[in-house]
């Protein structure tokens, strides 16, 4: 019984795969997409091109996990590289070409979060912790050498035991 | 104190976390409130036509994104034609279809019984101006140009009667929908 159900999963995960992997087949590559639009790769001078890299290392991937524009090769990525690359061509400042996708995406396209409103915590946070951290660390090690210190000098014991041990000492002796 | 101290200093680190990860995932759209970005693509019943969405300001316009690589788009196939046969054509429905080969989507069109004004981004540039994370994604735009709200995931009938009431009306909405349900954009090796 248990073997029929483990066979009756299998079966069906393995045909959700296929099914997804037929279904991504639909997709166009990326130089699909360029021809079957009449368009072809934007030539750009060093220094623009330059621009365009360092500006592609700023925008997230929306359809990735932390990674830049430049770094994955997603269709998105791929299409917004090239628009990277149209808008340094029509003469927009980096500036510019930032404000463009942020009007799209939200300040979730930026890779490193702006330094104002809730962002600003990602920057301060750290640093709070840090010393934090260390604050706690001096209490505690504070605490500790004040219980060592009553360890290592402990009352002297009364009078008359002190003369009773010398007593018994000399008797030894 | 000292517990009490530390419980609220975890409380403060929990929701911080918590509002991180909301905000994350609910993907919020900059885009609801303004001007819907133009377009003109060339429709999939005539190729040598463009879909023009200036040329129906005055009408609300439900704008769907899809791809027939998209599981979730079948789900809301049918919902969308048969918004379309309840509310069309005073509200505008419109289909771009996103990173898809011309045959697919045209298949996948007539499976679908699909009758609505339906056109391809061909370049992908469509769905950056609207700041597209996946699909399936829906907009709702105002008779006067400006986007009320947009929906993330496979709309349902009632989500539909929903936002078609609120555009209706000219209210801004919030973004809609369940992002886990959203196909991510890829179509190649990330």
């Amino acid at each position: 019984m248990k073997t029929t159900a483990l066979g009756a999963i299998v079966i069906i995960g393995a045909l959700s795969v296929t099914a997804t992997v037929a279904a991504q087949d639909d997709a166009l590559a990326p130089e699909e997409r360029l021809a079957a639009a009449g368009e072809s790769a934007i030539e750009l001078t060093p220094e623009q091109e330059s621009r365009a890299r360092s500006l592609e290392s700023e925008f997230k991937c929306p359809v990735c996990r932390s990674q830049s524009i430049r770094q994955s090769r997603s269709f998105m990525a791929e299409d917004m590289k090239r628009r990277v690359r149209e808008l340094i061509v029509q003469g927009r400042s980096d500036d510019e070409i930032r404000e463009y996708f942020i009007a799209r995406y939200g300040e979730w396209i930026l890779l490193t979060p702006p330094k104002r409103g809730f962002s600003l915590a990602a920057y301060v946070l750290p640093f709070v912790a840090v010393v934090a951290g260390a604050a706690m660390l001096v209490f505690a090690a504070r605490r500790w050498r004040g219980q060592d210190s009553r360890r290592i000098t402990p009352e002297p014991p009364p009078a008359p035991y002190l003369e009773r041990l010398d007593k018994e000492l000399e008797e030894t002796e | 104190m000292r517990r009490v101290a530390f419980l609220a200093l975890l409380g403060a680190v929990v929701a911080l976390l918590a509002y991180a990860l909301t905000r994350e995932i609910t993907l919020a759209s900059p885009l609801v409130g303004h001007a819907a970005p133009p377009f003109a693509i060339p429709y999939y019943s005539a190729p040598d036509s463009n879909l023009v969405l200036s040329d129906f300001r005055g009408k609300p316009v439900v704008l769907n994104f899809w791809a027939s690589w998209c599981l979730s788009c079948r789900d809301e196939a049918a919902v969308l034609e048969a918004g379309w046969q309840r509310y069309g054509p005073d509200v505008a429905f419109m289909g771009i279809a996103v990173n898809d080969r011309e045959a697919a989507a045209r298949a996948f069109i007539e499976r679908y019984g699909k009758t609505y004004l339906l056109a391809a981004d061909v370049d992908g540039s469509v769905a950056i101006d609207y700041g597209l994370f996946g699909v399936p994604e829906t907009f709702f735009i105002a008779p006067d140009g400006r986007i009320l709200s947009k929906h993330i995931g496979p709309v349902s009938s009632a989500d539909l009667d929903r936002q078609i009431t609120a555009l209706r009306s000219g209210q801004v909405g919030e973004a809609s929908g369940d992002p886990a349900s959203l196909t991510p954009l890829e179509g190649g090796q990330q």
